[in-house]
């Protein structure tokens, strides 16, 4: 199983927090209750014009694991998934997290953290995302995706520079 | 920062893959290509083969991005890694990638000043050169019009 | 090195089913075209329909495909040919190979029959049998495009059929990884015949080497010795096509089907003309390979606009070029093009095209047949036009065409079988072998036909110091390094098919060990030594080869096939050539059956029937394999 990993793109982000309400409101769906202490996952911070999303990186080698002196944090094959009963809200993780990831809920006193919605195809905050500042990210091919990306784009360049006739073999290879 | 530089002529490459070959061993001591540092994207539709590997930006997305400070010039310290895959994410030219066994990002390292994938280019695509000022900033530029076309895509 | 492993797919109850290769087996016949030629003698029973459910089709990478090893990204491809009813085995280069052993898999079986099309996705071990009804029907470059798409990674390696294999086209070949095809002899039309349209394949995983250090620095001296040979490096530089204009000095060109066998026009069907005309945009390598003679061609101008990819070898300028007579670059380029794109072989597409005109030509077929088309000689658009029919069978002059030339020849009656020019039921490749006597015993005695790529004598050219040195190597005298000569012939395509077959097996690229030659035996044995960690002696390895070589022999005399089989095409047995220094030079019955008994009594088979003598197979190993089999 592949990690529901998402990728973030803050420049693109507009700040309407249409993914911080999906993010609450699928928590409700899951509880199947009405709770105000429920907090999101994601948070979106800064102000106009420039914002910053915040969410769990799933890291590999997470220091918020290390970090966690309960167990109730643990490196899955899906990501690092956080145990609710075990987690006594102690807060370590959320100083150990580099990106500033997970944090505390105040009211319920136990920490929280992105887990990629497992049951969902596409967690819900990539579908609320309008300006597409969230995108499901492909565990493992992102590199493969990139190198193509940026491989199409070179040969665009190279016959906008040089022009179509003269990028070939005869200019640019020769014999080898 | 050393002068020399992996220059890839994407027009020479003949998408052999031997470059990928002598990377991965030297690095993980069997031919895995998918873990080599080097990389060549073929672009069938129109017969164009392009290594890629750490262009050594002057910008350096991946080194921005990285949040422990493990990503460095030309070197990922493996012990800072927390595997947050951010620099791969970041790399707009996916010259970065991750290796799922030893749980760390990993990037060119020029082979301590001996790159196996230049000696093995036989092609001639891959050259290890001085780069004199002029021709590193000449690359430089390209570089970073690359980059820049790349964002905007 | 990890015993290899090999994956049984039954397509006709959709399941999958790995094992490991037993230690024994790959001692013996060492891999690729070797432990191919094992599982083809086990699974395949004698007399069998080949387009039915109960023929496999035997996919396997070479042993050191994956590894430094210089051009060693081969893959082979056995199941009995629809063409010949006999043994097949083709051979594809192209990244495919090497990413199944990434992906943790040596080999492929694939039986029974789909009840629809499907194709099969390996992913790292993960294997599934997917949907393929949405593709089938799209040529070459779309599946590949449309199979990305599907499973959304731009890294697979897919092998395909076009369709042509889905048409059953007897020249239907399996496309590698886009630019590269196990061609002769109908592998496409038995994939099709399955209802299988492709394979994909993604492996991220590894390859280790029993002696890594000493593996690494032999294949490196062996790439640059590659590097510093003069023919590969004219083969960097121009392209398998670039011997044409020397092959037609030799006055050994097939020209209108092997009536004539010189052109004027050489110049215009060589890699130095793709070059200077501009064509040429690229050059492609097969999966660690630093020679790259596979060419990309682009031709946006004239009537054949539209060509953009894997440019035409040497073959197909003979084959679609001076075998039709076509002296039109362009066409040529074009015709090569659909051939590539609907999966078609263009050895015999060419020779299919080739022997229509000749039936034109001498009133056999009218217009009315070929639906309109002028099949004169030389007509460019005639040659285009003709090719896309047989691919998509279109047409009457398309469906009989796509039968193979034995089979139309045989329901168009009259003369037409005297120019059908067939061995075995497979076109003959464009090389000429009445002037060539090393060429022409061993395309007698080629168990898929008359074909180069099973042995091709290229050394008794004595073409350069080195090939001289071969001979004497092995007929113990330079002097025989003369192709008009009959002697010591039998040694020669001994050695050649040994070579040929342990080439195979290892996954090396013939040209680098019989045309080029510093992948030699010595070198193919160190790194094969190197690799799995076991102490082969050169000769042991000759040896496997041999014994590859009797099983195939073996696997056809249970078909049935006996000495008369071993024969050449009746025009190059009965008219002898036309013009150049060896006029009138042809294989006439006597002089093959001279060179045969002496190959027969070489390999320790007897003249009779060419049957293996039980001393033969005993002493090669093969007594437990065969003995229940086969009966004298």
């Amino acid at each position: 199983m592949v990690s529901n990993r998402i990728s973030i793109d803050s420049l693109a982000c507009t700040g309407c927090k249409d993914c911080v309400v999906a993010c609450i409101e699928q928590l409700q769906q899951r509880t199947q209750k009405e709770d105000d202490c429920i907090s999101s996952r994601i948070q979106v911070l800064g102000t106009e014009p420039l914002f910053f999303l915040t969410i769990c990186r799933q890291c590999i080698e997470a220091p918020c694991v290390d970090a966690c002196i309960t167990g109730a944090l643990r490196q899955a094959v899906i990501g690092v998934m956080l145990n609710d009963i075990t987690c006594i809200g102690c807060g370590m993780c959320t100083m150990a997290c580099p990106f500033g990831a997970i944090w505390l809920n105040k009211d319920r006193e136990k920490s929280v953290k992105c887990d990629g919605c497992p049951n969902h195809a596409i967690p819900p905050c990539i579908n609320a995302c309008r300006p597409e500042a969230l995108q499901l990210e492909q565990k493992a091919r992102i590199a493969g995706t990139h190198r193509r990306r940026s491989s199409e784009k070179m040969i665009t360049i190279e016959r906008r520079v040089d022009g179509p006739e003269t990028s070939s073999y005869m200019t640019h290879g020769g014999n080898g | 920062m050393d002068e020399k530089v992996i220059l890839a002529n994407p027009f020479k490459c003949t998408g052999c893959r031997v470059c990928e070959l002598v990377c991965s061993f030297k690095h993980e001591g069997m031919f895995v290509p998918s873990l080599s540092r080097i990389r060549i994207v073929k672009i069938h539709e129109m017969g164009f083969n392009n290594p890629i590997s750490c262009l050594d930006c002057s910008r350096m997305p991946c080194v921005d991005a990285c949040p422990t400070g493990a990503c460095q010039v030309m070197k990922v310290d493996t012990a800072l890694c927390i595997g947050c895959r951010e620099c791969i994410a970041a790399c707009p030219f996916g010259a970065m990638d991750f290796n799922p066994t030893t749980r760390v990002s990993y990037k060119c390292d020029l082979c301590e000043g001996d790159p196996e994938c230049v000696k093995g280019c036989i092609p001639g695509a891959l050259s290890y050169q001085v780069g004199s000022n002029q021709a590193k900033t000449k690359r430089r530029d390209r570089t970073t019009i690359r980059y820049e076309l790349v964002r905007e895509a | 090195m990890r015993q290899p492993i090999v994956l049984h797919v039954d397509l006709s109850h959709g399941t999958l089913r790995s094992e490991l290769v037993p230690k024994q087996v790959t001692t013996q016949f060492l891999g690729g075209r070797g432990v191919n030629a094992y599982y083809a003698y086990k699974m395949i029973k004698p007399g069998i329909d080949p387009l039915g459910p109960e023929n496999v089709l035997i996919v396997g990478p070479g042993t050191l495909t994956g590894t430094t090893a210089p051009c060693s990204g081969r893959t082979s491809v056995t199941c009995k040919s629809p063409v010949t009813n006999l043994y097949n085995k083709t051979n594809s280069g192209g990244h495919w190979g090497a990413e199944l052993k990434y992906a943790g898999y040596d080999y492929i079986i694939i039986a029974g029959v789909s009840s629809h099309p499907v194709y099969l996705w390996i992913d790292n071990g993960k294997m599934e049998i997917r949907d393929a009804r949405e593709i089938w029907g799209s040529d070459i470059k779309r599946t590949n495009q449309l199979i990305r798409e599907d499973l959304g990674d731009e890294e697979i390696q897919v092998a395909t059929i076009g369709p042509a294999g889905e048409n059953r086209v007897m020249c239907g070949y399996i496309n590698f990884s886009w630019h590269h095809a196990a061609g002769r002899a109908g592998a496409g039309a038995v994939m099709g015949s399955k209802n299988l349209k492709a394979i994909a394949v993604r492996g991220t995983g590894g390859i280790k080497v029993a002696d890594p250090i000493n593996f690494i620095n032999i294949s490196n001296k062996v790439r640059q010795e590659l590097a510093n040979d003069s023919g590969t490096k004219t083969l960097a530089q121009w392209g398998t096509s670039g011997s044409l204009p020397v092959v037609n000095e030799l006055y050994s060109i097939n020209n209108r089907n092997f009536q004539n066998n010189y052109i004027e026009y050489a110049e215009k069907l060589s890699g130095q003309y793709l070059v200077e005309a501009g064509y040429l945009k690229g050059r492609i390598a097969c999966f660690s390979c630093s020679t790259a003679c596979h060419r990309y061609v682009v031709n946006q101008n004239g009537p054949f606009r539209g060509v953009n990819g894997a440019g035409p070898e040497f073959e197909a300028m003979a084959s679609l070029g001076s075998a039709t007579d076509v002296s039109d670059t362009e066409a040529i380029l074009m015709a090569n093009q659909i051939c590539n794109q609907l999966g078609l072989d263009v050895v015999s597409a060419g020779s299919y095209v080739a022997w229509a005109m000749e039936c034109y030509e001498k009133g056999m077929l009218t217009k009315e047949d070929s639906d309109g088309i002028d099949l004169r000689w030389g007509n460019g658009e005639a040659l285009v036009q003709m090719i896309e029919k047989i691919g998509r069978r279109e047409g009457r002059l398309g469906d009989l065409l796509a039968k193979g030339i034995r089979r139309a020849s045989q329901e168009l009656g009259g003369d037409s079988w005297k120019w059908a020019v067939q061995a075995k039921g497979l076109e003959q490749s464009c090389v000429e072998t009445r002037s060539a006597k090393g060429y022409s015993l061993a395309f007698a005695v080629n168990p898929r036909g008359p074909d180069h790529l099973m042995t091709e004598t290229f050394a008794e050219y004595g073409a350069s110091p080195e090939a001289v040195e071969l001979i004497r190597k092995i007929t113990g005298d330079a002097k025989y390094a003369t192709p008009h000569l009959t002697e010591k012939r039998a040694e020669i395509v001994r050695w050649h098919e040994d070579t040929y077959a342990i080439t195979d097996a290892l996954g090396f690229c013939a040209f680098s060990s019989t045309a080029a030659y510093a992948v030699n035996p010595e070198n193919m044995a160190a790194m094969y030594n190197a690799f799995t960690g076991e102490s082969l002696s050169t000769d042991t390895l000759m040896e496997a080869g041999r014994r590859i070589v009797t099983l195939e022999r073996i696997f056809n005399i249970r078909e049935g096939a006996r000495r008369e089989d071993d024969t050449l095409p009746w025009r190059l047995m009965n008219e002898p050539v036309s013009s150049g220094p060896r006029k009138g030079a042809i294989n006439s019955p006597e002089e093959l059956n001279k060179l045969l008994d002496q190959y027969y009594d070489l390999h320790g088979w007897d003249r009779k029937t060419s049957i293996p003598t039980h001393e033969t197979v005993e002493q090669l190993g093969l007594l437990d394999l065969t003995k229940d089999q086969i009966t004298e």
